[in-house]
């Protein structure tokens, strides 16, 4: 009662005084005269309150400073000084109440000319710390707790410990807010805790889209805010995978080519598919070595979050065609930073003979071969002219020479290895007696028949 | 009359000589209307094609495919004389059949070699046709 009387004593203030406080809240000011008791906060915690200092008079007031004492207050929001109000004029600033333990506490909050004793209570609550590997330190509600960076879809832990450091029982409410941190599952809505016991919880950050992200852990009326921030799953490492139907690697096939994730992907994006062909024999390039759909060497793709394979369009493997040149075909698979390859090895084989085709005249007999050679080093071949009942005819095989006639052609050639032969051979007597024709050819990787043996 | 008798033998008897004239060039397999009904030839080897350039006029006008072969939606029909029929299933949707050349016909963007017992089929080096020849 004698502290009351000897603070409301030192509350008188100057009658020529045109300013005076008054106290904001949402349902407007409310004056302070003489004493103001701010509302209580719990030991080690921070609470705000925002202050009006208005010129009351009609005439202009100067403010050379605002200031308050005492141990747990401070201000904030401070204007610069010196300054003035007009008439009817005001301003604004904090006053910050942190009671380092549980207990009573009073200041003066002073202006030009007015000044009101503040009271603020520190309540006994729990200490709240942050658990960063073993160590503690406090955590308070106007830092909050930041759980950093986390890749979308992962989940990001923080350990917060409860303690009761006082010497009585404290209960306590816990909720949090935002629905990308979560309370363990099962956690109580109220904890108890013993005197000098605590209690850790695990805190957990799962973000779910991209971003910054905040949320909110209210411990009876304190609330530390939480937060954290999004970042996107790196693209995942393409494996380019050959599908030869099992076949062997060989020229004029057609077989298909996929881009797959192991395991699926964590999130979206798309890529190229690049095919290079490097020859193995005497060759610039082969135009018939290219992917299918785009008639080109290249292909775009996307990739699809939780999808194994990428797609091309509607596909998820596309074809190519292998060409006719010995070589090596490399499929390399761009995708954010990565850039996978897979080849294959296209060996030199003896020349592949699709049709051969017989057409006669009287005198003459026309012979065409159409097929690859994806050596380019086609050198000769051999025709025995056979009756109808198998009988050959004289004078039995030809050779023929032809290795002039391709190095010209291929020198030249824009399609691979592919070639259409034509020969004519006159025929002394009845051209109709040649019925068919055997063929072989060789090259320098072997001899092929027709018909084949 | 001996001596005729021997002169007809000797006339059917057959022989060949070496060859009188070699030539080697591009093989072309045929040639198509492409999806804007335009002519591209297609020249290589079975399984590595490649298309000329689009020339002529655009046109719907096409070679028809030979008889007995149809398209159902993506299933190729070969139907042969005795009654028998193969079914193919296409990849992909495709154009109406036309006709490449002898023995080969084309459901763009396919080329399908017609043989004894079905048939065999390849997909040419372009993108499938949004609409065009069907």
């Amino acid at each position: 009662m004698i502290r009351g009387l000897a603070l409301l004593g030192l509350a008188a203030f100057p009658l020529w005084s045109q300013l005076n406080f008054s106290m904001v809240s949402e349902s407007g000011d409310v004056p302070v005269t003489a004493l103001v008791q701010l509302a209580p906060a719990a030991a080690g915690d921070t609470v705000d309150t925002i202050f009006r200092l208005r010129n009351a008079g009609k005439t202009n007031a100067p403010v050379t400073g605002i200031t308050i004492g005492g141990t747990g207050f401070s201000l904030a929001s401070l204007p610069d000084f010196p300054t003035s109000l007009a008439p009817g004029g005001s301003l604004d600033f904090i006053v910050r109440f942190r009671p380092p333990i549980a207990a009573t506490y009073s200041s003066v909050l002073k202006s030009d000319g007015i000044e009101v004793f503040v009271l603020g209570t520190g309540i006994p609550v729990l200490s709240i710390y942050v658990d960063d590997n073993g160590s503690r330190r406090p955590l308070d509600t106007s830092a909050g707790l930041d759980f950093g960076a986390a890749e979308r879809g992962t989940r990001a832990t923080r350990r917060v410990v409860l303690a009761n450091e006082t010497g009585q029982p404290l209960t306590a409410t816990l909720a949090i807010v935002g629905s990308v941190f979560q309370l363990p599952p099962g956690t109580p809505a109220i904890i108890s805790l013993d005197p000098l016991t605590s209690a850790s919880l695990d805190i957990t950050y799962a973000p779910v889209i991209a971003g910054s992200q905040q949320g909110e852990l209210d411990i009876d009326r304190r609330r530390f805010p939480l937060r954290g921030s999004t970042v996107e799953p790196p693209l995942s490492k393409p494996i380019v995978v050959l599908d030869l139907k099992g076949d062997p690697p060989a020229s004029g096939a057609q077989p298909t080519a996929a881009v797959h994730f192991d395991p699926p992907p964590r999130t979206s994006g798309a890529g190229t598919l690049r095919l290079e062909f490097h020859p193995s024999v005497e060759a610039q390039d082969d135009p018939a070595i290219q992917f299918l759909s785009t008639a080109s060497r290249s292909i775009d793709f996307t990739v699809i979050e939780g999808v194994a394979d990428a797609q091309f369009g509607q596909a998820i493997a596309i074809p190519l065609q292998t060409g006719t040149t010995a070589g090596t075909i490399v499929l390399t698979a761009r995708l954010g930073d990565w850039e996978e390859t897979a080849s294959i090895e296209i060996p030199p084989q003896p020349v592949a003979i699709d049709t051969v085709q017989l057409t006669r005249t009287q005198s003459e007999v026309a012979v065409q071969v159409n097929g690859y050679d994806n050596t380019r080093s086609l050198s000769a071949a051999t025709f025995t002219f056979l009756q109808k009942d198998g009988t050959v005819l004289a004078p039995g095989k030809i050779g023929q020479d032809l290795g002039t006639v391709f190095k010209d052609y291929f020198a030249n050639s824009t399609l691979g290895g592919s070639f259409q032969l034509k020969l004519s051979f006159p025929v002394t007597g009845n051209a109709a007696a040649v019925d068919s024709v055997q063929v072989t050819m060789t090259n320098s990787a072997g001899q092929t028949s027709w018909p084949a043996p | 009359m001996g001596t005729l008798i021997r002169v007809l033998i000797i006339w059917s008897l057959a022989s060949v000589t070496w060859a009188a004239d070699v030539s080697v060039s591009a093989p072309a397999i045929g040639s198509i209307r492409d999806c804007d009904g335009r002519i591209r030839q297609v020249f290589g080897t079975p399984g590595a094609f490649v298309l000329g350039p689009a020339a002529g006029e655009r046109s719907d006008a096409m070679r028809p495919a030979p008889r007995g072969a149809t398209l159902e939606r993506k299933t190729l029909i070969l139907r042969r004389a005795g009654g028998s029929e193969t079914r193919i299933t296409l990849s992909e949707s495709a154009t109406r059949l036309q006709s490449m050349s002898a023995g080969w016909v084309a459901a763009l963007p396919f080329a399908i070699r017609l043989t004894s017992d079905g048939a065999t089929v390849y997909r040419l080096p372009m993108k499938a046709c949004a609409e065009g020849p069907r």
